[in-house]
């Protein structure tokens, strides 16, 4: 038996996003793997450098097309700290419930992706249809299916009617039906067990140790989550759960992601009974001299945090974690004795955004090719 | 809370039962590095400075596996030597064979 070394990407047909895993294989079993990220790294703290705090906020919506407004929202709640006025609390309630409809959105695209990986496509196709009912909902509250440009500082641009809200509350009722019914599929069907169970197995300690977040924290039984440990925006005035596996397989992952579709679902709609009246947005501009700011969301995919130092308006360093960089690392020991073919299953069940996780541009033509800030900055950023 | 690179280890070790968010580093003349811990939702940071010239700290991984990536991204893009990690020059964001300056260096 021979030991090879093969690299899993960057280009490959079950990665949605480029990336390299170098495996080890003895036979068909991984000793061992290992991630070279860079392939989608796109430089976003060094074009943050230098915009005033409103482009800003454009420019960090950008940073990820799943997790969009996890990353507009952790932004406002960052900056916002740094004046001594208050968001309304209508804006407030608005602000959870698109951070609870991209929720429902990031998971049910992830749990359409998950069943692609293992074959499933029927079932893969009806979680993107009934992910459309989320985007129209999107559109039809802020213009847009993906970006939506919903925030401001200190509030958000567009109110939503009742009309909106018993659009809103349609679509979740459909959401919640569909789901349960495929959840029941799921965990009846035989073939969707052997592909999840017992695959990617990441132990209680090992999530400690490496201080993961997120569903995939939550999948080995570590009980965190931003929105009840450090609430913001409306989070304190609704009851929710917090979902916890405790197997640490692909399959408890995808379990916990499940749950909180439907939890989120419960969510919105306290949300949308208990909806302040009020305006929405406080008139600006708005003024930061001299601050470093700090905000915490809990993004579809775990703990996002920005850092911002801000003088005079102007960001002078962002600095974003987002989720996916904070468990990426646990890759390499969840693949430890797995098949090769459990690779698409495992780098699945963690859901990563690679996109949101590398901030540059490397272009790659038959030859690298690299930039100063100057040359960079009139390439990509046109200043 | 600031205290100075010798005490990392000892400081980060009284720490260990924290979970360990994210390591900033932000360029102002000299470098300032921000280790962020939390515990039940309670942030904490610990704040050092080295200088530009002679950037250089120990490593935390040994108590924290998952500050590898954040050491060797600060490492990548402003040029901090972290003591004692071993994968510190592999790239972690940039190509192999970057042979510009860290890039996010203010100079």
């Amino acid at each position: 038996m021979h030991d090879f070394t093969i690299p899993f990407g960057p280009q490959h047909p079950s990665l949605i996003e480029s990336t390299c895993i170098r495996v080890s294989l003895n036979g068909n079993y991984i000793q061992e793997a290992k991630l070279r990220p860079g392939y989608m790294h796109r430089g976003m703290e060094k074009i943050l450098e230098g915009k005033n705090i409103d482009s800003t906020l454009y420019a960090v919506e950008r940073i990820c097309g799943i997790c969009t407004y996890a990353h507009s929202g952790c932004y406002v709640v960052a900056v916002e700290k740094a004046l001594k006025d208050r968001v309304p609390e209508r804006a407030n309630y608005i602000r959870t419930l698109l951070s609870e409809l991209e929720r429902i959105q990031s998971h049910t695209l992830w749990a359409g992706v998950l069943m692609h990986e293992i074959g499933f496509e029927t079932i893969f196709m009806f979680f993107w249809r009934e992910r459309e009912l989320m985007l129209d909902v999107f559109e039809r509250i802020t213009g847009g299916r993906v970006h939506h440009n919903a925030n401001k500082i200190m509030g958000v641009r567009y109110d939503i009617t009742d009309s909106d809200i018993k659009f809103i509350l349609e679509r979740i009722g459909k959401i919640e039906e569909k789901v349960q019914g495929y959840l029941k599929l799921l965990r009846g069907n035989t073939v969707v067990r052997a592909r999840l169970r017992n695959v990617g197995v990441i132990t209680r300690n090992d999530a400690k140790k490496y201080c993961l977040v997120g569903p995939v924290a939550r999948g080995s039984g570590i009980d965190i989550d931003v929105r009840r440990d450090d609430p913001y925006m409306a989070y304190r005035n609704v009851e929710f759960e917090v979902m916890t596996e405790s197997a640490g397989d692909s399959y408890a992952r995808a379990l916990v992601r499940f749950r909180e579709i439907l939890e989120s679902a419960k969510i919105i709609r306290q949300l949308l009974k208990n909806i302040p009246s009020g305006p929405v947005k406080k008139q600006g501009p708005f003024n930061i001299q001299n601050a470093e700011v700090w905000g915490r969301v809990e993004a579809p995919r775990g703990e996002d945090l920005h850092f911002y130092k801000i003088e005079n308006n102007i960001v002078q360093r962002a600095k974003i974690r987002t989720p996916t960089f904070a468990y990426i690392q646990i890759l390499e020991e969840a693949l430890k004795g797995a098949e090769i073919g459990d690779i698409p299953v495992v780098v699945g069940s963690l859901d990563p955004c690679f996109a949101c996780m590398e901030r540059i541009l490397v272009e790659k033509d038959s030859k690298v090719r690299m930039f100063n800030e100057k040359q960079f900055r009139r390439r990509y950023v046109g200043v | 809370m600031k205290i100075t690179a010798k005490d990392l280890e000892k400081e980060v070790g009284k720490r260990k039962e924290k979970r360990l968010v994210t390591i900033i580093c932000i360029d102002e003349g000299k470098f300032r590095l921000i280790y962020q811990f939390d515990k039940g939702g309670k942030m904490e940071h610990l704040e050092l400075s080295v200088p530009k010239k002679k950037p250089v700290v120990r490593t935390i991984t040994k108590l924290f596996p998952n500050a590898d990536f954040y050491e060797r991204e600060i490492h990548d893009f402003f040029g901090v030597e972290f003591e004692g990690n071993t994968k510190l020059h592999e790239k972690l964001f940039l190509p192999d064979d970057w042979k510009g300056k860290p890039p996010l260096r203010k100079d």
